[in-house]
């Protein structure tokens, strides 16, 4: 998550100082790179995979499971083969690069270079995954075991940590998380405080319990520290921040905590960038659908499957008065999201992105968007990156605070890197041969390398048959918006519609009038990745025809529809998603008391079967049919 | 042989040969119908070629075919937008072509000049003097003994740089030991493309077979009866390019696609058919 820049994190009183300053010199800096860089032609596709894991501690004899927080220890180890090529004393390209992420039971990691454009690289994707998995699970100790769950289902439950913490912190100032749950790097504290300095209060998440049998109507939390009054904050919750028939999280760590599925690849210059950027956006919350694996939250069934609204939550630093609830004083803008969050415009300048698809109230930093005018940049470019720049820098190095704009692209990164969107544009680091990319966000990690790498190829074969056919997916952004939250609810690959354009082909159509062209309409996620009888072709049917039009192997071909036909019977529900899996499971367990709860015993046993599955040595045809895991 | 350019009427003159050119279809709505298209493995280039009559018909004003007195050629060009590829971006693509012989007009006789018309009409489409990959389908005829002439003809473009690699279509793995033990063949196929249906039932000798002699195996579902006889004289009838009278012979068809490598895009993909009125 972002850099991590070594030195002194200044506290917020101080960081706010300088938020104009790092804004300024961020501008200069993006300005330096987009006219150094955006005659980039012909960059070839390169692109790649993060994938994040909770690292668990498994104890056989208790039956109990815990967190655990050695991440640094286990990352050291992982580390070595990176350190050594970097240093010059091998030539061996490590065969994965491993990276600390916000919580300090998360370990990333990403292959240790880059796949290319072939349809053999992408058969080594799932190779790839499988061998991080055991470079993961051989740096830790017999007991522990990395896990691509979305969640540890019962963090912010009490006892659920090696070594064991008590949640009382200055950072988080949180009732159910310890300080010592994040990651120790300078950067992720101030992270942390600094949000809540800003907003003035702590986060608040809520998500709604999945009221059960048993579970109290209204359901009021008990395991809700009410009257502790060791911070300030603590009273927030009692007063009206946790909301009644809702699991309460009140810390950045239930969010950031969060374990996903990114995909970065590169464009062949920035007009590519750019296209792909905002074809790729009505697509986020079809793929959140799918790949939704987070139904459990503090140790409660939700009555959710997917992580996206939490971390929003998690990592909203708006005050009050941004959040229009007091009138504006301090605060120069009323924004509407959190800057975790989808897109808000899209920036390309094909002649299909119309005027009318932008019908959000864009916030943006007016100044800033008449300096990037002034300096060459687009109407659409400077209202993205203008946009970007409404918000404060939260972390910032005191020793870093004057730079070379021409060599370094540090000021730009903090706000760029801080606002956490479904997709994003990123330009290349200045001064290299890295071309203009994007970033894939919106995706759940799922149980097994399998279905990450299925998911992972089905992302890359969609931006190759988006180019190839020249697809227009263009609906009015604020019905992504809608579709976004329609994503997450329980179910919503089997139960929900999603608004969708109807004719993505870009072609001189049969009807005169354009509008019919433009027409968008509510379909199933069946519907637009499996399409229907005479109407919307589906993109798994597409991308086969797609490879039909290409020199492709028999071999390679084979591997490929097997990940598709993953994708496409997960979409007609003929397989359960992760969340439906991890739901039935708890629900099923004979432990379970109906009440939402999910005790450590469930939680022992679903994370042993967890395990068994993403092994293989367990078979869930349910979950994978007849695919291995 | 001047060509006339005749402004469209609402009748054609007669013609005696037809080639026909679907355009690039990556740039049409065609692969929406997909459902369509797998009801029958020749379905897209059936609709590719209907397609291209109805706009031929349906275009307003500008000459949209030419037609060569001499021989009766009704040419239908490439309607929709071109296909040329700039020289600059030759070495960023790869040029692969099919060339279907049809069984019907052939008595297992596969004459060299199809080869010729095919290269010839593909690099004029494509503003290209190189072909990458040529693939051929003899029509699911596999015998040497018929296809040598042909495949001499390939040999000799292939020997003069005008085409890369060269490709069979459905060879079993005792026709490819037919053709890689037969000493007059100079240059040997290294592709062999195969339909393996649903991937359930992967023919493992074919593919050891294939990893042995350094062939490549690339998956294809087409069929050898690319299009037939019938099929185009209705398509044809049925637009009012021909009366219904009129029977018109498909003799080849090439299929071709360019792939952008380093970015794997399909940059173009379309046909090209040949036949004559009987």
């Amino acid at each position: 998550m972002g850099l991590l820049s070594l030195g002194t994190p200044l506290h917020w009183k101080e960081a706010k100082t300088h938020a104009d300053h790092v804004r300024s010199h961020g501008i200069d800096q993006f300005l330096h790179i987009y006219h150094s860089q955006k005659g980039q032609k012909k960059q070839c596709l390169l692109w790649g995979d993060e994938v994040e894991y909770v690292v668990v501690d498994v104890d056989e004899k208790a039956k109990r499971t815990r967190l655990s927080l050695r991440v640094f220890e286990v990352l050291a180890e992982l580390q070595v083969a990176e350190q050594e090529y970097l240093e010059g004393k091998t030539k061996v390209v490590p065969d994965a690069l491993w990276r600390p992420e916000y919580g300090r039971f998360m370990i990333e990691g990403t292959p240790g270079e880059p796949y290319g454009a072939t349809f053999q690289d992408l058969l080594t994707v799932e190779p790839s995954m499988k061998l991080r998995r055991r470079l993961a699970l051989a740096a830790m100790k017999p007991n522990e075991k990395p896990m691509t769950l979305v969640n540890y289902p019962r963090l912010g439950c009490p006892d659920e940590l090696v070594p064991p913490h008590e949640p009382n912190g200055k950072a988080c100032q949180s009732m159910f998380v310890p300080d010592e749950i994040i990651n120790p790097h300078a950067r992720f504290p101030t992270l942390t405080a600094n949000i809540r300095r800003r907003r003035g209060a702590k986060v608040e998440i809520n998500v709604p319990i999945f009221h059960d049998t048993k579970t109290p109507k209204p359901f009021i939390d008990p395991t809700v520290l009410w009257d502790r009054t060791l911070f300030k904050h603590d009273k927030e919750a009692k007063e009206g921040a946790a909301k009644p028939d809702h699991i309460y999280m009140d810390a950045m760590a239930f969010g950031m905590g969060c374990c996903c599925l990114q995909i970065t690849f590169q464009a062949c210059n920035v007009d590519e960038a750019r296209r792909l950027y905002d074809q790729l956006a009505p697509m986020t919350p079809v793929m959140l659908a799918l790949t939704a694996a987070a139904p459990i939250f503090r140790g409660y069934l939700a009555d959710v499957d997917c992580r996206w609204n939490v971390i929003a939550a998690a990592v909203d630093d708006r005050t009050r008065e941004e959040r229009g609830l007091e009138p504006l004083k301090n605060n120069r803008f009323v924004i509407n999201k959190s800057r975790y969050d989808s897109i808000d415009t899209y920036l390309s300048t094909d002649p299909i992105n119309k005027p009318k698809y932008n019908d959000l109230d864009l916030v943006y930093d007016h100044d800033i968007y008449d300096k990037l005018r002034k300096n060459d940049v687009d109407d659409l470019l400077a209202k993205h990156v203008s946009h970007l720049f409404i918000r404060d820098p939260l972390v910032i190095f005191k020793e870093l605070l004057d730079q070379d704009d021409t060599k370094s692209s540090d000021h730009f990164e903090n706000l760029q890197s801080t606002n956490w969107q479904t997709v994003r544009f990123k330009p290349p680091p200045p001064n290299s041969d890295i071309g203009w990319r994007v970033e894939f966000r919106s995706m759940e990690v799922q149980l097994t390398d399998f279905e990450n790498a299925a998911f992972s190829v089905f992302i890359v074969l969609l931006t190759r048959v988006i180019l190839s056919y020249g697809l227009n997916l263009y609906i009015p952004i604020s019905k992504i918006d809608i579709n976004m939250q329609t994503a997450q609810k329980r179910g919503a690959v089997l139960n929900e519609k999603f608004y969708f354009r109807k004719n993505i082909f870009n072609s001189h159509s049969d009807t005169q009038n354009e509008d019919d062209d433009d027409e968008y309409e509510l379909m199933t996620v069946n519907e637009i990745i499996n399409g229907k009888e005479n109407g919307f072709t589906g993109f798994v049917p597409l991308i086969h025809h797609y490879l039909e039009s290409t020199n492709i192997d028999v071999q390679t071909r084979c591997k490929l529809s097997s990940y598709l036909s993953l994708i496409s019977r997960r979409a007609s529900g003929e397989l359960m998603t992760g969340a439906a899996y991890l739901r039935q499971f708890v629900m099923n367990h004979p432990a379970y008391k109906h009440d939402s709860v999910v005790s450590p015993e469930i939680t022992f046993d679903l994370v042993e079967t967890v395990d068994k599955i993403a092994k293989g040595e367990l078979k869930v045809p349910e979950l994978l049919g007849n695919f291995a895991a | 042989m001047p060509a006339q350019q005749v402004p469209h009427k609402l009748s054609l003159p007669d013609l005696q040969q037809l080639v026909l050119y679907t355009g690039n279809l990556m740039r049409t709505s065609l692969a929406s119908r997909t459902k369509e298209l797998n009801k029958q493995p020749n379905a897209e280039l059936v609709h590719a070629v209907d397609d291209t009559l109805r706009l031929l018909m349906d275009s307003p004003g500008a000459p949209s075919y030419r037609y060569y007195t001499e021989h009766g050629l009704l040419e239908v060009p490439d309607l929709r937008q071109s296909s040329r590829i700039p020289a600059e971006d030759r070495n960023d693509v790869q040029v692969t072509a099919k060339l279907f012989y049809l069984s019907e007009n052939t008595q297992h006789v596969y004459p060299p000049i199809h080869v010729d018309a095919a290269v010839n009409h593909l690099q004029k489409l494509l503003g290209v003097s190189t072909i990458d990959t040529f693939l051929v389908s003899f029509a699911g005829d596999h015998s040497l003994k018929n296809t040598c002439q042909a495949w001499s003809a390939l040999e000799t473009y292939q020997q003069q740089g005008v085409i890369g690699r060269l490709g069979v279509s459905d060879f079993s793995a005792q026709n490819i030991d037919e053709i890689l033990t037969n000493k007059s063949i100079k240059v040997k196929p290294s592709i062999n493309q195969i339909n393996v249906g649903s991937c359930c039932d992967m023919p493992k000798e074919t593919i050891e077979h294939a990893k042995r002699n350094g062939i490549e195996l690339l998956h294809n579902s087409d069929s050898a009866d690319i299009l037939s006889t019938e099929e185009l004289s209705k398509l044809l009838s049925s637009r009012a390019v021909v009366p219904k009278t009129t029977t018109v012979t498909p003799r080849w068809v090439i299929k071709y696609h360019v792939f952008v490598q380093c970015r794997s895009v399909v940059a173009d993909k379309g046909y090209i058919v040949m036949g004559d009125a009987l």
